[in-house]
């Protein structure tokens, strides 16, 4: 009698399990395309066969800025009228390719939130305390496998598209208006003297570099573009409201690791410096920050108050037309990957998501990201150039 | 029941598995980190402690030996290797630790930003090949072709960002000394601290240090000599 109720208690648990789980796909990865991927969802025909009927997003801002997405709807490709539910949980493109290959589990919007929504969920607090834990089935990463933390075990993926970045400096005591790569790798590596920027003889400010965390796929491409090295040790700041955080609780001001989000750094740069104290061991009062970023974030950045500066390239500004033909060279490879095993769901957000012309790619803003076949040039990865096709 | 227990214990160690994987590590301020190359296949990398646990003896460089025949085999002849380290990152005086070819001076370097660019490629191969924060005999064996290798950190890096590049090549090769210093930011004569030597195999006490002797202990050992000599020459004068 035990035994039967013991099976019976395990079969209605297995079932409950199966039941929450039926019908939902993970996907991680890239926070430069988080708002890509909300239009792709949320667009009739590219992913869902209409406009989802629910569309979940945990954000205080912009929706398509959200760190927490679900949309629910008819997948295009499905052979009958059942409900698939896309969760999304932007956390980097590193980690996307982490938790993808090492067959990891993140938390995402619990159903319960998922299923009673209306519209839009602002709250942050409405899901966190019981959000749906599961193993992430697909990511997006702005840089390809091979030049990732977690080159093995191998996965299935394929490039998209194009993601754009730049770089934008906060309203500090250094007012240039472009970056080269060998400023951009004296700062990586610590404090640059203001000097190095100006050309004058004056190492009385710094210039720091404000960035992101080992997870992002913004940062490989940042420390790959400039020569620096993708694994290279940095040297970062963190601000808050334009004070120095000392985020590894050590005393240097300075750290290896960074912003979790795009969206955070972005705030960060609105703040002046010039007259902020350096709390690094150079001291003094007054410095600049320079950070990258993708085009959405920079965009957040640039609008903000008071307002970033874009700066250009090399001297080359940033324009489609620049990144179609290499001139202008912070861009990297995007991709979608697929975990080693997914059920049919997954398989097909991944198949609508990546077919070429039919997929994610029809509706880049040629801003954020670039289809390819719009490209005059590619490259290999963060570590090369781009060459003309 | 039994059964519960044990799924609860692999799952527990299927999490820390997992946790140490997924952690990056960090490079422990004047901690020194011996570097092995072949070129090829696997680079070893250990730490071998604190400057100071290595020059005052106390460092035991456990497991090294083992380590080193498990990813060489029986002979070091071929393998390229050498000792890098970094004092803590603040201050006016920063100070790194180098081995050179015996009789060479390493290079001098002036400015916390010179000094940023050894302790950041220090910290390039602790935080890729180490899981936590790097303690005395920690090592990771990692391929030398890797962006993170000792290989390419210390030897044939490309990048401005590799120690190489940064500072110069502290290896030498195969069964012989190298000559350990410790060098200030402040453009000052690099001061020898003693000597590292490697065994022609890893089966025992491979790698040693011999200080060289503090000068009160060079006073003692003269004065002994004079004695020596004084006390001999009075017995020849006793002895005619």
């Amino acid at each position: 009698m035990n035994t039967y109720k013991a099976i019976l208690a395990a079969a209605l648990g297995l079932s409950v399990i199966g039941a929450a789980q039926a019908g939902n796909v993970y996907i991680t990865g890239s926070t430069a395309m988080r708002g890509v991927v909300y239009n792709a969802m949320t667009n009739a025909g590219t992913v869902f066969k209409s406009e989802p009927a629910i569309t979940a997003v945990a954000a205080s801002g912009k929706e398509s800025g959200a760190t927490y997405m679900a949309f629910q709807g008819v997948l295009v490709g499905a052979t009958g009228s059942g409900l698939t539910t896309v969760k999304c949980y932007w956390t980097g493109s590193e980690a996307g390719i982490a938790d993808v290959a090492k067959v990891q589990t993140e938390g995402f919007l619990a159903d319960s939130d998922v299923n009673t929504a209306a519209g839009t969920i602002t709250d942050l607090s409405a899901f966190s305390t019981s959000p749906d834990s599961a193993v992430v089935n697909l990511c997006l990463a702005d840089n390809a496998q091979t030049y990732s933390r977690t080159t093995t075990p191998v996965i299935t993926g394929a490039k998209v598209g194009i993601v754009t970045f730049k770089w934008l400096r906060n309203p500090g005591v250094w007012t240039g208006a472009n970056v080269t790569d060998q400023q951009i790798r004296a700062a990586l590596g610590g404090a640059c003297p203001i000097g190095l920027f100006t050309g004058a003889n004056d190492d009385t400010s710094f210039v720091y570099v404000e960035g992101r965390d080992t997870s992002s796929g913004t940062r490989v491409n940042a420390l790959g573009d400039s020569g620096y090295g993708i694994f290279s040790q940095v040297e970062q700041v963190y601000l808050s409201s334009g004070v120095m955080v000392d985020f590894d609780s050590n005393g240097t001001y300075e750290t290896v690791s960074g912003f979790s989000s795009g969206g955070s750094l972005a705030g960060s740069l609105n703040a002046s410096t010039v007259t902020a104290t350096d709390k690094t061991s150079n001291g003094g009062t007054g410095f600049s920050v320079i950070a990258y970023l993708g085009y959405n974030d920079a965009k957040t950045a640039l609008n903000g108050t008071p307002a970033a500066v874009e700066l250009t390239y090399d001297g080359v500004p940033f324009s489609t037309a620049n990144v179609e033909n290499g001139t202008y060279n912070f861009w990297g490879n995007e991709y979608v990957y697929k975990a080693s095993s997914v059920d049919a769901e997954a398989g097909l957000v991944y198949t609508d998501l990546t077919s070429i012309s039919k997929g994610i790619d029809t509706i880049f803003d040629q801003l954020s990201a670039i289809p390819l076949d719009l490209m005059h040039a590619s490259r290999p990865g963060p570590l090369g150039d781009p060459s003309h096709n | 029941m039994k059964n519960s227990y044990k799924a609860a214990i692999v799952a527990a160690l299927a999490m820390a598995t997992v946790s140490a994987a997924n952690a990056a590590g960090s490079y422990t301020a004047n901690d020194l980190l011996v570097g092995f190359t072949t070129q090829s296949g696997n680079d070893l990398i250990y730490d071998l402690g604190s400057e100071s646990s290595v020059l005052n003896g106390t460092a035991s460089y456990a497991g090294l030996d083992s380590l080193l025949t498990s990813t060489y085999g029986s002979s070091l002849s071929g393998v390229s290797w050498g000792v890098i380290g970094n004092g803590v990152n603040s201050g006016t005086v920063r100070t790194a630790y180098t081995t050179t070819v015996q009789g060479v001076v390493p290079n001098t370097y002036i400015g916390s930003t010179a000094f940023s660019k050894l302790n950041n490629a220090a910290g390039t191969l602790a935080n890729n090949n180490f899981t936590s924060a790097s303690v005395a005999g920690d090592s990771a064996t990692v391929a030398a072709s890797l962006a993170y290798s000792w290989n390419t950190e210390t030897l044939n890096g490309t990048l401005t960002s590799d120690y190489v590049n940064a500072y110069e090549n502290p290896n030498v090769t195969g069964a012989t000394s190298a000559d350990f210093s410790q060098v200030n930011n402040d453009g000052s004569d690099p001061t020898l601290l003693g000597d590292f030597s490697l065994g022609s195999n890893g089966t025992s006490d491979a790698l040693t240090f011999n200080p060289v002797p503090e000068p009160t202990t060079l006073g003692l050992l003269g004065g002994a000599g004079v004695l020596l000599l004084a006390f001999r020459n009075k017995l020849g004068r006793k002895q005619a």
